[in-house]
């Protein structure tokens, strides 16, 4: 005789959210409850497939008798909670951490939703001041912990630094990177448990790094991709990507995505392939497919070079 | 004996009167490094050890100032590269006399503290007889507009901090500021009515 585990059936909680009457299954967070009701709701660091970690507050909603906001992604829903997710506080907040990531990083190639959030809430990223001059190559690299040197007031400092290229895989253009952590995650204990990157530096120093700041080559990377994958900036992106918007080739809407199975062993990892002009430009994974649950390993990420090169690999 | 032997030591060279009275006009910092380029000239035999002291004492500005008094002797009266006009003689005695304590916030009539800019106000005041009020803005502050463009961001920001920062040190990282701003004690930010005044 067969045995069939079922789950343990799950209570039900009832929270308020905007006044209506909302039911999920207890565990459910708050996010996952506004979701549920059809109310969009700005997540930056936040993704279905990795652990929440809380960092871009960008997500935060007012949760009655709480003496701050409360992140929606993390925060569990408790039976007669009531939450207001559109108050004077919840919009000021969204609004200042969206204006406080675009004056420092450039937020041109964030996913539309992004865009739509920080019209939604009226974000004015030049309030800051003008932007301060870009920095050298690896001269935020170089920032110790407690010796951040201040822009002088007249401008406001950024992120902006020429793009890392070292590996033929993909590049880091970290003048995007608003620190949400989803690649350190992705490459850590979420996905790969790779850690070839971790967050160094304070404040506004902070960075993501490899060890010792090392090339990705010398560093503990396996080029699976999944950071990429779960960058919401395009702060890390496929180096074909990168080549063909640099030669301004990139055409989105000229792109088909085909979804297929990886045919290099015996998991079954789904891959969508972006093919634009007869050729695959870059290799994702659907975030709510069971097997691999949007992340890849190097084959299924960037074995695509391998359908379309010419020349033998040897 | 290797000359290198008698480059006299640091202390020797700072109690030099010279370079006493230097620190006090100076600084410590300015004095010991001037001592320091002397020293190492001596080392490298570019000049003698028994002249450390006074190739320091030479090498020292006259005053703790970053600028050099020149003659404009260029045929340009008003020179935006010499500092355009020299100020005038009673300018710089109403420099002379803002060295000083004076009442920059404060109001000698109630014996209270004041808003900075009274004279200003004054001024204007008289200058524009038929207007109802007058106001002064610190707009220094240029690249974000006007001082009411700071406060409003650092109002936001404030909100943002206290709402919004995962632990307790970031709620209250923004409180010095914002008790400072509503006090008045940022310079032409006071709102006034806002907590106690300081005595």
């Amino acid at each position: 005789m067969s045995t069939v585990f079922l789950e343990t059936p799950r209570r039900l909680v009832d929270v308020s959210i905007d006044g209506t009457i909302v039911r999920v299954p207890e565990g459910a967070t708050l996010l996952q409850a506004c979701r549920q009701q059809g109310i969009d709701t700005p997540a930056l660091c936040y993704l279905e497939n990795l652990t929440p970690v809380n960092v871009c507050r960008v997500c935060v909603v007012e949760v009655e008798g709480s003496r701050t906001l409360v992140p929606a992604c993390s925060r569990k829903a408790e039976p007669g909670m009531t939450v207001h997710t559109d108050s004077e506080r919840v919009r000021t907040s969204r609004k200042m951490v969206l204006e406080f990531l675009a004056s420092s990083a450039d937020m041109a190639l964030a996913a539309p939703e992004v865009r739509r959030w920080m019209e939604r809430y009226g974000t004015e990223p030049g309030r800051c001041g003008p932007a301060a001059p870009p920095h050298a190559a690896g001269e935020r690299d170089a920032a110790r912990p407690g010796e951040y040197h201040m822009t002088g007031g007249a401008a406001a400092d950024t992120v902006a630094q020429p793009v890392k290229h070292d590996n033929d895989s993909y590049i880091r253009d970290y003048s995007r990177c608003i620190l949400c952590y989803k690649c350190v995650e992705a490459c850590g204990e979420d996905a790969q448990n790779t850690f070839a990157i971790a967050v160094a530096g304070r404040g506004f120093d902070a960075r993501i790094s490899t060890e010792f700041d090392v090339g990705l080559p010398d560093s503990a990377c396996v080029y699976c991709g999944n950071c990429i994958g779960v960058c919401p900036t395009g702060a890390l992106m496929f180096k074909s990507e990168h080549d063909m918007r640099q030669a301004g080739t990139w055409d989105e809407s000229r792109q088909t995505v085909t979804t297929t199975i990886c045919p290099y062993c015996g998991v079954g990892c789904n891959l969508e392939l972006h093919v634009q002009d007869n050729r695959i430009v870059k290799v994702t994974s659907p975030l709510d497919h069971d097997v691999g649950n949007g992340h890849l390993c190097v084959k299924g990420r960037f074995g695509f070079e391998f359908v379309q090169r010419r020349a033998r690999e040897s | 004996v290797d000359p290198r032997r008698h480059v006299p030591r640091t202390d020797v060279v700072l109690a030099d009167p010279r370079l006493v009275a230097a620190r006090e006009v100076l600084g410590a910092g300015l004095v010991k490094q001037a001592v320091a380029h002397a020293q190492e000239l001596a080392r490298s035999g570019m000049t003698s050890p028994a002249g450390v002291a006074d190739a320091a004492a030479a090498s020292l500005p006259p005053t703790a100032a970053s600028l050099t008094p020149v003659i404009n002797a260029t045929g340009v009266v008003v020179h935006t590269n010499l500092g355009r006009a020299p100020l005038s003689d009673a300018a710089q005695a109403a420099v002379a006399a803002a060295a000083g304590y004076t009442d920059v916030e404060f109001d000698l009539t109630s014996g209270r503290r004041a808003r900075r800019g009274a004279g200003a106000l004054g001024a204007l005041a008289r200058a524009v007889p038929a207007a109802g009020a007058v106001h002064v803005v610190n707009s220094n502050a240029a690249p974000i507009g006007s001082a009411e463009r700071e406060l409003a961001l650092l109002d936001d920001i404030a909100a943002v901090a206290r709402d919004a920062s995962i632990c307790g040190l970031g709620q209250t990282a923004v409180t010095a500021a914002v008790s400072a701003v509503s006090l008045g004690l940022v310079s032409g930010t006071g709102t006034g009515g806002h907590g106690k005044e300081p005595a």
